[in-house]
């Protein structure tokens, strides 16, 4: 594979090399083809629109990418880095919600222009929601064909590409700093453990703005110079079938997404819509972003063999924004891992044998440390490697790994910087929050997360986001006396449950049905999240430390112990 | 089909994708109150798409925002639809 020094580099190559090959395409809701760029149609256009940056902003400063989905992102990702100019991909926001982490995000990169498409320039919302009298907004078109750049200086590798801000909560957001450098390292990555080739087209309908979407699938095809299509995240959402369609109608050797895309697939599966659909030439069907269950590899294979989907095609991996994207995966071909271990030792963070059936846990591979990487398994009290078949936090080192937090050094100093406990070589190591063991061949399980972070369909929800939504909602409900947490329901999904103090005062005026018709209400519209369980505490009753911390693991184990006495629980 | 068969028909769906008792879906409470995010809104319209044999579209929740109101509305198009 030939060695590019950054993305500009990667992408006047393939212009030159296959420039009328089609680089994306974009699929309509009904299938239709209907936005098309060849490489060269990409760079031209993304080489005019960083004609028109440079006019209007220096190198270094920073720009947000708000699209809908389509292939206008693309374009305006490309012309920032030919500018030199710091794309920042951001989530379209939703006309209904009155908060989100839109406005944390501008206070912390301070963006000086705005890409949306045409037609969403002309949303009053996004531009109210955004009111900031620096920012410029460019709506940007496909057929975008004005002057073409001047000799633009071409990015240093270690020059900052793009901030991801995928990690975070809404008060402390934290952008990950993904520079040219570590990018290619990642991309190469996924190329020797994906087995990727011209030849290895994709169909994705995961966001852009989410890094799976856009570094996984949509940068990796360009990488190696295969045909990406894409389709709208709701289009999936609403008929998944669709995505295995395309899958078959363009013979695509990669399709990635989180677990529940998978699980999603199986349950809306009708036979008379998959007529003909022929899986036979999907290699790769990574699952990763969330975590992997073993039943939904197992259903998504028995429902689509009789469409000639390969079980070895199933290939589980793990990886983060802190990581560029991905951390540990299989090899193209090789089929996962599961293993069969006792659930109550995991839990006490020893692997072994279950000692009965009711104590069977199957656990499944997330594969090995890529070419060039390290992981390593820690005590993270004592920053301690830990020997195979020992659970302990999931550590990283490698060039994939991001020096930085945008404007963040105390969340740097502590998750990107971290030492082994006697180690001497000097190396930086990514802590992940995630806990996790390898086995004796370096195959990585992860089997939990020490950090309070709630994963539904692939999206970080952060706790205390929601319980600052919730406490907001009514006086009723105590200010800093709520917990929020994930258990998993018996299908092994994680579903959400709400504590929550309520003031002494109030206790007997309430409505407990009405508040917690309210604490849904408001957890919905808020953060798109069902609060399935939620229960209601006399003042004093959650767990905290002394220094008045919340203890949200221990209010969970308490909550499965039924040891939380609801007010309301006939309401529940 | 009857609105209330129609009726019947949400409750089963929206308490299978809550994962919660049918009785605790009230045909009177609010989508939101009930707890339904939007990718749930989604997979309650597709079951009632493939069980109603209608088109719907996610706006359809928003304007009849219960399960009172929007299997009324949704017995009216399926009654106009037959009498075509």
């Amino acid at each position: 594979m030939e060695i590019f020094s950054s993305l500009v580099a990667l992408l006047a190559r393939r212009a030159q090399s296959q420039p009328d090959d089609r680089a994306y395409i974009f699929l309509s809701d009904r299938g239709d083809e209907e936005a098309v760029l060849t490489f060269r149609e990409l760079h031209e256009a993304a080489q005019s629109l960083a004609a028109q940056l440079t006019g209007m902003s220096r190198p270094g400063e920073r720009a947000l990418l708000v699209f809908p989905p389509g292939l206008e992102f693309l374009v305006a990702f490309f012309g920032c880095l030919i500018a030199g100019v710091i794309a920042v991909p951001m989530m379209m926001p939703r006309r209904q919600s009155a908060r989100d982490s839109s406005a944390a995000i501008m206070a912390n990169c301070e963006p000086v222009i705005a890409f949306t498409s045409a037609a969403f320039a002309t949303r009053r919302d996004l531009r109210e929601r955004f009111s900031n009298e620096k920012l410029q907004w460019i709506a940007v078109d496909l057929k975008t064909a004005g002057a073409r750049a001047a000799d633009l200086p071409e990015p240093d590798s270690q020059d900052i590409a793009f901030l991801q801000y995928t990690s975070g909560s809404t008060s402390d957001p934290k952008g990950v700093a993904v520079s040219h450098a570590n990018l290619l390292a990642n991309l190469e990555m996924i190329r020797q453990s994906l087995g990727n080739t011209r030849q290895s087209t994709y169909v994705n309908w995961v966001p852009l703005y989410h890094d799976m979407g856009m570094i996984l699938n949509t940068l990796e095809a360009l990488y190696v110079g295969a045909l990406c299509v894409l389709m709208a995240p709701n289009a999936f959402m609403q008929r998944p079938l669709g995505w295995l369609r395309a899958i078959g109608r363009y013979r695509a050797e990669v399709g990635c997404g989180p677990n529940f895309g998978y699980d999603l697939c199986v349950s809306r599966y009708r036979a008379e819509q998959m007529e003909g659909v022929d899986l036979s030439a999907w290699k790769v069907a990574l699952n990763g972003a969330e975590p992997v269950h073993a039943d939904t590899i197992r259903l998504f294979n028995e429902t689509f063999a009789s469409h000639g989907f390969d079980p070895r095609a199933a290939f589980p991996a793990y990886g983060m924004a802190e990581a560029t994207l991905l951390i540990s995966g299989g090899y193209r071909g090789a089929g996962h891992v599961t293993r069969t271990v006792g659930r109550a030792g995991l839990q006490a963070h020893a692997v072994g044998a279950p000692k009965d059936q009711a104590d069977v846990q199957i656990v499944v591979g997330c594969g090995r440390a890529l070419v060039g990487e390290r992981i390593a398994i820690v005590e993270p009290d004592n920053c301690r490697r830990l020997p195979p078949d020992r659970v302990g936090e999931v550590w990283v080192s490698g060039p994939n790994v991001a020096r930085f937090y945008w404007r963040n050094s105390e969340a740097t100093a502590t998750g990107l910087s971290a030492r082994v406990d006697g180690d001497d070589d000097g190396a930086n190591w990514l802590r992940t929050g995630d806990l996790g063991f390898v086995d004796g061949l370096g195959e990585l399980f992860i089997t939990g997360r020490m950090k309070d972070l709630v994963i539904v369909r692939g999206i970080n929800h952060y706790p205390q986001d929601i319980e600052h939504t919730v406490q907001g909602l009514h006086p009723a409900f105590r200010q800093n006396c709520g917990a929020v947490f994930s258990v998993p329901d018996g299908q092994g999904e994680e579903t959400l449950v709400v504590v929550q103090e309520i003031e002494r005062t109030e206790r007997n005026r309430i409505d407990p049905a009405e508040m917690k018709g309210l604490i849904r209400e408001g957890v919905t519209d808020q953060h798109e999240l069902f609060a399935r369980h939620i229960a209601l505490i006399k003042p004093g009753a959650l767990p905290k430390t002394t220094s008045g911390k919340i203890q949200r693991s221990l209010t969970r184990r308490l909550w499965l112990e039924r040891r939380l006495e609801d007010l309301a629980a006939d309401a529940d | 089909m009857t609105r209330e068969q129609i009726s019947d028909f949400c409750i089963d769906s929206m308490a299978r994708v809550l994962r919660i008792a049918r009785d605790r879906v009230k045909t009177d409470s609010k989508f939101k109150r009930l707890g339904l995010d939007s990718a749930m809104i989604v997979y309650v319209q597709m079951d009632l798409e493939e069980k109603l044999d209608l088109e719907l579209s996610p706006d359809d929740f928003f304007d009849y925002p219960t399960i009172d109101e929007l299997s009324r509305y949704l017995a009216e198009k399926r009654a106009a639809r037959s009498a075509v």
